[in-house]
Formats: C-alpha cells, sequence, structure tokens
C-alpha cells in the first residue's frame, strides 16, 4: 500500500505460555482502521490465543499489543474491561448470550453499563436487531433462537457501542454451510458500513477470502505470507 | 478396590457429601432435642422433670408442644440447605446419567444411584447426629442448668426411640437424592428447560384463610376440635405461601425486569425469573423468619411493658431464644443461597467468561448476585415481619408503644438478612473469579 495510515492496534513479539504448553512464540500483528484481517491457521496454533491477546482479554507474558498508542498492559483491570465494551466489539463461536436475557436486552447491556437510559439503549438495540434483520427476535431469549440467529444477535451486541476493532473467534464455527456464510456476509458487512476493523479467526479458507488480508499461524508464530515484503 | 457405593458417592463431590452429612447431622441432632422435650415427663426420664431447672416453656406441659414445634421448625432452615446441597454439581450428574444411560442404566439403576448419592452420606450424617445431640445436652443442658435454666434436658437420655429418629432423617436424605435423581433423568429424557411455576398453591392459602374466618366466626379454637382446625389451617396457609413462594419470585423477576434501570438489576431480575424456585424456598424461609421477629418484637414490647419486672425473665428468655435461633436461620438461608449462587455460576462459567470478554466488569456482575438474592429476601422478610407484627398485635389487643417494638424487630431483621446476603455474596467470590477466567471461553 502507497499510504498507509497509522495502525490503530499493533502487537509485537507476543509470548504466552498455558503451564508447559507454549501457545504463542512471538507472534505479531498490525491492523489499520477499518482493514479485515483473517487470522488462519491449524487447529491449536494459537489463533484463539493471540484474538485474546490483542482483544485486551488475556496478557501475555511478554510482547506489547498497543492500541492508538496505548500500551495494554499499561491499563488497569477496569480499564481494559471498559475498553472491551467500548471500543472493541467480540463475537465467538457460541454461547456469549447472556442465556436469561432477551435478544433486545443482551444487545443493551453495553449502552446500560454505559449508563445509557433504558429506553435510549432499547432504542439504539432494537435499530441493531432489525440492521441484522433480526428485530421479530427482540423478547426472544437465546435459548429459543437458532445457532444463525443467535450469531446475528451477537454480532448487534458487539457493533452496538460503535466500536474501532472488532473481533470475532470462528463466529461462524457451530452453524451449517449455508448459515455460516449468511452470518458471515451480516458480519463482514455490518462492520465495513461501521468503519470498524475486523479481525477474523478462521480455519475456514472461503472465510479467509473476504479478509482484506491474510495472517496464518503456525505454532504460535505468524508464517512469512506471498503478500509480505521480503 | 472401593465399594460401588462409596465410589458412587464420592463421584458426586466430596464438598456435597461433606454438606449432606453436616446438614443431617444437624437435622438429627435438633429432632432429638425436640424428641428429648417431648418426652421431658415420659416413664424413660431419669429423675423426673422436678430435678431439672428446665427453662419454664419447655418445663409447663402446657406450652411444652410449642416449645417442640420451635425446635422441630429450627430444622427448616436446615433441611433448606440440605436440599440446596443435593443440587450441586448437577450439571455434572447430568452428564453422569447421560453416560450411564448410554452405558445402559436403566433410568430406576439411576434412581437408585442417585438415592445412595445423597443416603449414604445422609445416613453417616444422621449417625452422627446422635453425638451432636449428646454435645447440645453438654451445652445448652448441663452447662446453662449451672447459669439458671436448661434449654435441652439432660434427663432423657437416649433410648429405643433414638433409633426411628435417625433413620427417618436418613430415609429424608434418600429421598431427596432420588427425587433430584428422577428429576436428571426426566430432564436427560426430555432435554428440556422446565416450565415455569404457577401460583396453584395460592388455593391452599385461600382455604387455609377460610377455615380461619370460619372458625373466628363460631367462637374461636378452646375446644380441642377447634385447636385442631385451627392448626390445619395454619399448616395450609404456610403450606400454601411456601408453595407460592416460587411463583412470586418468577413474577417479581418479571415486574423488576421491566422497571429496572441499571444492568445488574437486569441481569439479577432477569435470573430471578428465569430460576425462581431457589430464590423462592429461600425467600419463603426469610419470610418465616421476617414473621417469628415480628412477632417477637411486638411481645417481647408488649412483655416489657405490662408485666412486673419479677415476671419478666419468664417472658424475655424464651423469646431472645427464639430471636437468636430466627437469626441463625438467616445465616443458614443465606448460606444455602450462597451454595446456590456458587453452583449457577459453576454452570454458566462460559457465559459469564464472556460476560467478562465483552467487557461487563466483575463488579457488575457481583452486584447483579447481590441484588438477585436481596430482590426476594428483602421484600419478603418485610412482609413477614409486618404480617406477624399486625397479627400478633392485633391477637392480643397490643399497645401502639408494642407495635413499635415490631418495628424495630422489623429494622433488625431487615438489617441481619441483607449483612447475610452480602456475607453469602463475598464469601462466593473465589467462585467468581474462577468463572470468568478467559480459560473458560475454551469450555462448551
Ligand atoms: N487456558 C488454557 N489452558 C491450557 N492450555 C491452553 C489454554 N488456552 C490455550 N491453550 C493451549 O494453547 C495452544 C493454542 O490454543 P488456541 O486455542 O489458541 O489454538 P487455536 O489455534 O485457536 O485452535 P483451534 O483452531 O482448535 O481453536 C493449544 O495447544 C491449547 O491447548
Ligand atoms: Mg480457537
Amino acid at each position: 500500500m502507497i499510504d498507509a495510515p497509522e495502525p490503530i492496534l499493533s502487537a509485537h513479539g507476543i509470548h504466552k505460555s498455558f503451564g508447559r504448553t507454549v501457545a504463542l512464540r512471538g507472534a505479531a500483528l498490525e491492523l489499520r482502521p477499518g482493514e479485515c484481517v483473517a487470522i488462519t491457521g491449524p487447529s491449536g496454533s494459537g489463533k484463539s490465543t493471540l484474538l485474546h491477546c490483542l482483544a485486551g482479554v488475556l496478557l501475555p507474558d511478554s510482547g506489547v499489543v498497543t492500541f492508538r498508542g496505548a500500551r495494554l498492559d499499561g491499563l488497569g483491570v477496569d480499564e481494559r474491561t471498559r475498553l472491551r465494551r467500548i471500543s472493541f466489539g467480540l463475537v465467538l463461536q457460541f454461547g456469549q448470550l447472556v442465556p436469561e436475557l432477551t435478544a433486545l436486552e443482551n444487545v443493551a447491556l453495553p449502552l446500560l453499563l454505559e449508563g445509557r437510559r433504558r429506553p435510549d439503549a432499547a432504542a439504539v438495540a432494537a435499530q441493531w436487531l432489525e440492521r441484522l434483520e433480526v428485530g421479530q427476535l427482540a423478547t426472544t431469549r437465546p435459548t429459543a433462537m437458532s445457532g444463525g440467529e443467535a450469531q446475528r444477535v451477537a454480532i448487534a451486541r458487539a457493533l452496538v457501542t460503535s466500536p474501532d476493532i472488532v473481533f470475532a473467534d470462528e463466529p461462524t464455527g457451530a452453524l451449517d454451510t449455508v448459515t455460516g456464510e449468511l452470518a458471515l456476509d451480516v458480519l463482514v458487512k455490518a462492520t465495513r458500513e461501521t468503519e470498524a476493523a475486523l479481525v477474523l479467526v478462521t480455519h475456514d479458507n472461503r472465510v479467509a477470502a473476504v479478509a482484506d488480508r491474510e495472517v496464518v499461524l503456525r505454532d504460535g508464530a505468524v508464517e512469512p505470507g506471498p503478500g509480505d515484503p521480503a | 478396590m472401593r465399594p460401588l457405593a462409596v465410589t458412587v458417592v464420592l463421584a458426586a463431590g466430596r464438598g456435597r457429601a461433606a454438606l449432606v452429612v453436616v446438614t443431617t447431622a444437624a437435622t438429627a441432632a435438633l429432632l432429638l432435642v425436640a424428641a428429648a422435650i417431648s418426652r421431658v415427663d415420659g416413664s424413660d426420664s431419669w429423675n423426673g422433670p422436678a430435678q431439672e431447672p428446665l427453662l419454664a416453656p419447655i418445663r409447663d406441659p402446657g406450652t411444652r408442644p410449642g416449645a417442640v414445634l420451635t425446635v422441630v421448625l429450627l430444622t427448616v432452615p436446615v433441611l433448606l440447605l440440605l436440599d440446596q446441597a443435593v443440587r450441586l454439581g448437577s450439571t455434572g450428574q447430568h452428564r453422569r446419567y447421560a453416560a450411564l444411560s448410554v452405558a445402559g442404566a436403566t433410568r430406576r439403576d439411576l434412581r437408585r444411584w442417585a438415592a445412595v448419592e445423597v443416603g449414604l452420606p445422609a445416613l453417616a450424617g444422621a449417625l452422627l447426629g446422635v453425638p451432636g445431640w449428646w454435645l447440645l445436652r453438654e451445652v445448652l443442658g448441663h452447662r446453662l442448668a449451672e447459669h439458671g435454666a436448661a434449654l435441652v434436658p439432660t434427663t432423657v437420655g437416649p433410648g429405643p426411640w433414638t433409633l426411628p429418629v435417625v433413620l427417618v432423617v436418613a430415609a429424608y436424605g434418600a429421598l431427596v437424592g432420588r427425587r433430584r435423581g428422577s428429576r436428571a433423568t426426566a430432564l436427560v429424557a426430555r432435554g428440556g428447560q422446565r416450565s415455569a411455576p404457577r401460583p396453584w398453591s395460592a388455593l391452599l392459602v385461600l382455604v387455609g384463610v377460610g377455615v380461619l374466618v370460619v372458625i373466628s366466626g363460631r367462637g374461636g379454637s378452646s375446644s380441642p376440635l377447634g385447636l385442631t382446625w385451627l392448626i390445619s389451617a395454619v399448616v395450609l396457609v404456610t403450606l400454601g405461601s411456601v408453595g407460592l413462594a416460587p411463583w412470586a419470585a418468577h413474577a417479581a423477576g418479571a415486574v423488576a425486569a421491566r422497571r429496572a434501570q441499571r444492568a445488574p438489576t437486569l441481569l439479577a431480575a432477569r435470573r430471578l425469573h428465569a430460576n425462581p424456585r431457589p430464590a423462592g424456598r429461600a425467600a419463603a424461609a426469610v419470610g418465616a423468619v421476617g414473621l417469628t421477629t415480628g412477632v417477637l418484637g411486638v411481645f417481647v414490647a408488649d412483655v416489657v411493658q405490662s408485666t412486673s419486672s419479677y415476671d419478666r425473665d419468664d417472658y424475655l428468655v424464651p423469646a431472645s431464644v427464639v430471636g437468636v435461633c430466627a437469626l441463625l436461620a438467616v445465616a443458614l438461608i443465606a448460606t444455602s443461597i450462597a451454595v446456590h449462587s456458587v453452583e449457577t455460576t459453576g454452570e454458566h462459567r462460559r457465559e459469564t467468561a464472556a460476560l467478562l470478554a465483552t467487557g461487563v466488569p466483575v463488579s457488575a456482575l457481583r452486584a447483579a448476585q447481590r441484588t438477585e438474592c436481596l430482590l426476594t429476601t428483602l421484600p419478603l422478610t418485610l412482609a413477614g415481619s409486618v404480617a406477624g407484627s399486625l397479627g400478633y398485635g392485633w391477637l392480643v389487643g397490643a399497645s401502639p408503644v408494642a407495635y413499635a417494638g415490631g418495628l424495630a424487630a422489623l429494622v433488625l431483621v431487615a438489617l441481619v438478612v441483607g449483612v447475610s446476603v452480602v456475607a453469602a455474596t463475598a464469601l462466593v467470590r473465589p467462585w467468581l473469579d474462577a468463572a470468568v477466567d478467559p480459560a473458560n471461553l475454551r469450555t462448551e
């Protein structure tokens, strides 16, 4: 790229171990505003761990993650939690909605935590449900939704705060092919519309094909790709 | 090799087994005390009551049934805790049973297994109840007798009647386990959720109140038949209220969820709405405590006001005993709430971890836990307390000053309930902290 803007998120030399298992050894990644990056690689290569480190869910053992120039490890626990709520959106494979809350309440939750009034929060949440074509599920609980519907609601919740970056870990992994492709389309389209960047973990090459760029992880480190400068 | 029964019990979890042992031991000990009190004048009492400085309401044959009933009622919060303990690890039980039924176990096998899982530790606990009773006799019998009046008769020793009490407690434990087991197997079969509670128990309350109205219309409960009717009516109202509590919690959850403005309140209300039974049961028990202390507040104020100081202790000592027991009951109920909380937190590890990952602070989760407990317990405490004060005050024609005693009791018990709930949720903090671990995002 000729005039690449400053990266919004960058990670360098990320190491992370769980007991004896080394999940990441020197992984690195840079993300520009609005960019869609796919992280691929074999099972156990550290994709989820890297995503959790990038999103500030996990702190790496060593290495630095910076968001808008600020080191994540320099933030307190509560500041990082708030960052995830406001500036990041997170979509997991499944089981991320509160089972007791309705779809509308699930989507409104981050706004309520920000101190928005309930009617305001509900109105914004309802708009997002409509946008993701699940408006009719507003009063439905996740247990009564299909997998595809639940993912759309989860995407709505991730986007409701207009985050700068959406992190998605195998968002279509628990869905059948057709439903999965639809949900993926929705995710990519919606993040593009809000100009949020998207980090997409997947082991599905078709999913990776919709991304601007693909990063391949192997044994906890990024493989040099064909598009990389030598 | 370990005997199969022991393996079965251990598979259900050591913490669960330990709680079952402790609660059944306490229940058996209390029931043995109650049985001993009821036998104070009996043929197996060694020296006769005259030798023993028993507390007046226990010594006096007229009030003795009331004393027995009070001790029996003390087992209710303990049994509530037992019930909650049996629920511990129900997700694991679910999975284990599903695996066992794949391996060829019939539903009858599973139910029998569930009965053994709880029945065996319950038998151990019931047997431990005998030394527990002995301890109570030493501390609340001999020791207290030296300082005035004993609460536990020391003249009634163990006899043939001890065995049935022990066996009843053990059998109750097995029954609870079996019921839990058939619920688990039914859930395995249906693979679904339980339906929402319905307010049918209101019928019992209505019938009970109807009987009360008829009795008071016929000129009171002075005859033995009238007394029987009165007791039946009270039992009906009590059972009805207890049965109604889960529905009330369900409804309260729905109302609170609609009105909630803050995220923790919304979470708490929806959780209550979705799973109202444990909270409802606990709230019913707290309501009963509120009722007791409400009566007590007016009673004590009335006694202080109208009795000469010489006679006062005859009333005030038993009243304070009941008061202390009531507050102990609150602590037990709070523990059962905490146990329930640990259980649900464990079951929802993934969702809880996902909440933290998506930016819900742990403090909000803790606040939700607290609110969920307070949402049912506090209103029912207040309602019970008000009903107790007004009901008793009306019955004895208490003066306005006596009602002030009721008000004081209300404030006190509300404070104790609030503090207990906060303490209970603080107690389960390690489990919540474990649940929000990002590693749980990997579990199914
Ligand atoms: N909390 C944890 N405790 C123990 N080991 C862990 C933990 N998280 C990850 N690991 C290990 O770290 C390695 C990388 O795991 P990670 O989940 O990041 O892989 P992945 O690329 O996402 O795999 P998959 O495609 O199967 O999801 C694996 O060997 C895994 O077993
Ligand atoms: Mg993964």
